[in-house]
Order: C-alpha cells, then sequence, then structure tokens
C-alpha cells in the first residue's frame, strides 16, 4: 500500500462519512427533505390567502361604491345617504359585537347531564356535559354560520370563554350549571344538520348519553351584552 | 496477498457506498405517499404565498384608506348633529371591539407543530391538525387568561370564528391554514404565559401528542384585522324603546 492508496481511501472514507451525516439529517425533516403534506400545507396556506385577498378585494369594492355615493350626496342638503349608512354600520357592529339584542330564525339547543343508570365500572364523566362539550357545540354553530350565540342567557362575543370551574361552568365571568340552553340565530336547517349528522357533535353526546336536544325556531331573540361595551382594551392599541 | 489488501479495502467501501445510496433510494420511493420530498420543491410554493401575502398587505392598506376617507365624510356630517355624533363614534368602538382593526400591545407568540418527520414508517398526517380541538382549547385558555385580540396564522379570532377540520386542512374564518400553527395573542404575557404552562395544563397537553411547542412572551405583538366580510343574513335588530 502506498501513500497514494491511503489518500484515496481517506477521501472515500470522508465522502461516506458525509453520506451518513445527510441521512441522519433527513430523518430531522428540516434540511433536505420534507414530509409530502408539507407540501400540502403550503398549498392550503395559499388557498387560504388567496381566499382572504379576495375577501378584502370584496370589502374595497363595496366601501369605494359607498365613497362615490358619499361624494354625489355631499351636495344634497339632507345628506340622507350618509346618515342612513351611519345608522347600517352601528347597527351591523353592533350586532357582529354583541351590544345590541337581535332576533331572526336559528335553533334552540337543551344540554343536559345523562340520566340513565351508570353501566357496571363506568365513569360518570361520560354523562357529564363539560366545559369542552359547550365550546365545541358553539364552535360548531359557528361553523354552520351561526351570527349570534348565547349560552343561559350570555351572548357569546369575540373574547368569551367558557371554563369549568368544579361543578359549574363559567361563561363571560358568570357561573351558570346543568342545564344549559345554547340559542343561536342563522341557518337553521345548515346548523342542525352540522350537529345532529352521522358524526355531528349532537350525535356523538347522544351516544354518550348526555342529553341533548335540538329545536328550530322562526324567531329567536337573544339579548345583547354590556360586558361587550364595557370590555377594557388595557393592553392593545390601534396601530 | 499484500498486493490484493488495498483492492479488497476499496471494493468494501464501494459496497457500503452502494448500501446507503440504495437506502437513500427506498427511502424516497417505498413510503406509501410517495416517500419525502426535496426541500427545493418546496421553494415555488413559498415564493407563491410570500406573493399572495404581499398582494393582502397591499389590499388591506387600501382598504383601510378607502375606509379612512369614508369616516372623514361621515364625521364632517356627523359634526353637525349631536347623536349622529354619538353614533360615529360607538360604531368606530364596536369596530375595534369587534376586531375590525390592526391592534398591537404586549402579549405572546405560541407556535405549535407537528412532531419531526422520524422515519420513513410514520404515518402521513398531521397530528396538531387532526386534533384541531386543541386549538379551540389554546384559544379558549387565552381568552380565559384575558387576552384583548388573538391570531391563528394571522387571522383573526373574532366573535363568528370557527376552527374546523376541512379535509386535511383546518379552515379558520372560512379560509384554509395548516401548521405550524403560529398564535398571537395582546394581553398581559405574564398571566397568559403561566395560564398555559401550569403542570398538566395546555401546553402538557399539547406535549403529550408529541407536538414542538414554544411560548415566548413579547413587548410588542402585530394582530391583523378580521380581513373577512361581515354580512348578516339572519340577525336583524330588535327596534328599541
Amino acid at each position: 500500500m502506498n501513500k497514494r492508496t491511503i489518500c484515496i481511501m481517506f477521501c472515500i472514507a470522508l465522502l461516506v462519512g458525509v453520506g451518513i451525516i445527510a441521512q441522519s439529517r433527513v430523518t430531522d425533516g428540516l434540511m433536505l427533505y420534507v414530509a409530502p403534506s408539507t407540501v400540502e400545507d403550503y398549498k392550503s396556506m395559499s388557498e387560504g390567502e388567496i381566499q382572504n385577498l379576495a375577501n378584502v378585494r370584496e370589502q374595497i369594492a363595496t366601501e369605494t361604491a359607498k365613497l362615490n355615493e358619499y361624494e354625489k350626496s355631499l351636495n344634497d342638503a339632507e345628506k340622507q345617504k350618509i346618515l342612513d349608512n351611519i345608522n347600517d354600520a352601528y347597527i351591523k357592529y353592533g350586532i357582529y359585537m354583541g351590544k345590541l339584542p337581535v332576533k331572526g330564525p336559528g335553533v334552540i339547543i337543551i344540554v343536559d347531564d345523562g340520566r340513565r343508570e351508570l353501566l357496571e365500572g363506568e365513569d360518570i364523566n361520560n354523562l357529564i356535559v363539560h366545559d369542552q362539550d359547550i365550546f365545541m357545540i358553539i364552535n360548531e354553530l359557528k361553523r354552520a354560520g351561526a351570527e349570534a350565540i348565547s349560552v343561559n342567557g350570555q351572548r357569546i362575543l369575540s373574547d368569551t370563554s367558557i371554563s369549568c370551574a368544579g361543578y359549574t361552568v363559567r361563561i363571560n365571568g358568570v357561573t351558570y350549571a346543568r342545564p344549559f340552553e345554547i340559542k343561536a340565530i342563522g341557518n337553521a336547517r345548515k346548523m342542525s344538520s352540522v350537529l345532529l349528522g352521522p358524526e355531528g357533535y349532537g350525535t356523538n353526546l347522544k351516544d354518550w348519553g348526555v342529553i341533548f336536544k335540538l329545536a328550530t325556531s322562526d324567531e329567536i331573540f337573544i339579548d345583547g351584552s354590556n360586558d361587550a361595551d364595557n370590555q377594557l382594551n388595557k393592553y392593545s392599541k390601534a396601530l | 496477498m499484500k498486493k490484493y489488501a488495498g483492492i479488497i479495502g476499496v471494493g468494501l467501501i464501494a459496497m457500503f457506498i452502494g448500501i446507503v445510496l440504495a437506502m437513500q433510494i427506498s427511502n424516497a420511493s417505498s413510503s406509501e405517499q410517495g416517500g419525502l420530498v426535496p426541500i427545493l420543491k418546496l421553494k415555488d410554493y413559498e415564493v407563491a404565498l410570500k406573493q399572495t401575502r404581499a398582494e393582502k398587505e397591499d389590499a388591506l392598506e387600501e382598504l383601510a384608506e378607502v375606509e379612512a376617507r369614508l369616516s372623514a365624510i361621515e364625521k364632517e356630517t356627523a359634526a353637525e348633529d349631536e347623536i349622529v355624533k354619538g353614533l360615529v363614534s360607538d360604531t368606530e368602538r364596536y369596530k375595534m371591539i369587534a376586531g375590525m382593526t390592526d391592534v398591537k400591545g404586549p402579549g405572546i407568540v405560541m407556535t405549535i407543530n407537528d412532531p419531526a418527520v422520524a422515519d420513513e414508517y410514520q404515518e402521513d398526517i398531521s397530528v396538531i391538525t387532526y386534533n384541531y380541538e386543541l386549538l379551540l382549547s389554546v384559544v379558549n385558555k387565552l381568552k380565559e387568561a384575558g387576552a384583548e385580540a388573538i391570531s391563528i396564522n394571522e387571522n383573526r379570532i373574532v366573535q363568528t370564528t370557527e376552527i374546523s377540520l376541512a379535509g386535511s386542512h383546518i379552515n379558520i374564518n372560512g379560509t384554509s391554514t395548516a401548521p405550524p400553527y403560529e398564535i398571537k395573542a395582546i394581553g398581559n404575557p405574564d398571566t397568559m404565559h403561566n395560564a398555559l404552562t401550569i403542570r398538566g395544563g395546555t401546553v402538557d397537553i399539547l406535549k403529550k401528542y408529541d407536538l414542538k411547542v414554544s411560548i415566548v412572551k413579547k413587548q410588542t405583538v402585530k394582530i391583523p384585522r378580521y380581513s373577512g366580510v361581515i354580512n348578516l343574513k339572519y340577525a336583524k335588530p330588535i327596534p328599541q324603546e
């Protein structure tokens, strides 16, 4: 063996070593290769952003149309158009943020702890309504396009949390015990089919033995919340 | 014999390289989902995403401009009448509470990502996406801890926000998004941080699923406005006496 062979062997060994390192890096999923789902992830992200962009463009179109109307009616003596718009915006955002009471078609849901006998060795928790059940139901209602929701008369606001406090559930800082009455205004048919479908959350609860009743109604009244207006923005500042 | 020693050595090394190569190739083709994807392929998607985001930023700026002009006219008109003036200022406040304005303030930034791909046999599913109720629970805990504004991947959480599974990704505010999920919240950073990291709490539950979780307290967090369209079709106001 001469020095040259040793040198070549050394180089080859080095290459193999690098190969092994690269191989091990692959499993980290970050360095050279990624899981195929990452591509899907990027695609869904892009889709989402395109949707967002379309939403913003739509808003620009409506607002610009409004602006043109404004500019026309600026010369009017009454400025009725502008006053109407001011009123409309007040009502729209007042409802949306939860301050104003609303009515409309929707569903009324009653959720209560199951009353059947426990099976041998069964956990009582299977029959009890948890905070998670309430916020999952609310999430499903929102998915089905609910526009206003209340639980036991408490309007659900953008910052409403629902938390377990021992035997009770706390909503907007107020404590409630079972049964829970959830009212939602929106497309009643869509909301009930989302909850009561074969894989629906309501169906699941029923299968566990929890009491879940849903009724649709043409006119539901939901109170406004005074908390909505009292929401202090201690930390957040508008940009 | 000594004559052949070098050749045998080289032969062994060549075989070894062959094995490594074979492993590499099998890695790329044997798994059901088509194996691992070179990161270079992602670049195109990354660029496209960045472009759309930049476009969205521009559009949002344009929207803000139009809105500013509108509200200037409204204010001018309102100045003549006390009641109308009240309406306008109420509406401004409602809009901020409803999440229609960009906000900034102290808070936390939380990132949740799927566990790393451990080997080729692992199922190619996103743990956090399929257990999206964990995200709901994080948001609920943040609200409980007094968060004033929350966003997930720049999607503002508002009154009507849903988080739902749609195929292999999740929808927030009706638009699709994917991991890693970056949750931003404005509020008391210590309260929010400690509420999430309590023993047996939300972060511990997330870690049980092997998810990668990080929470950073920040002096300024910027949270974008809700970019969706508010269209109340069913909810009607009740005339007040």
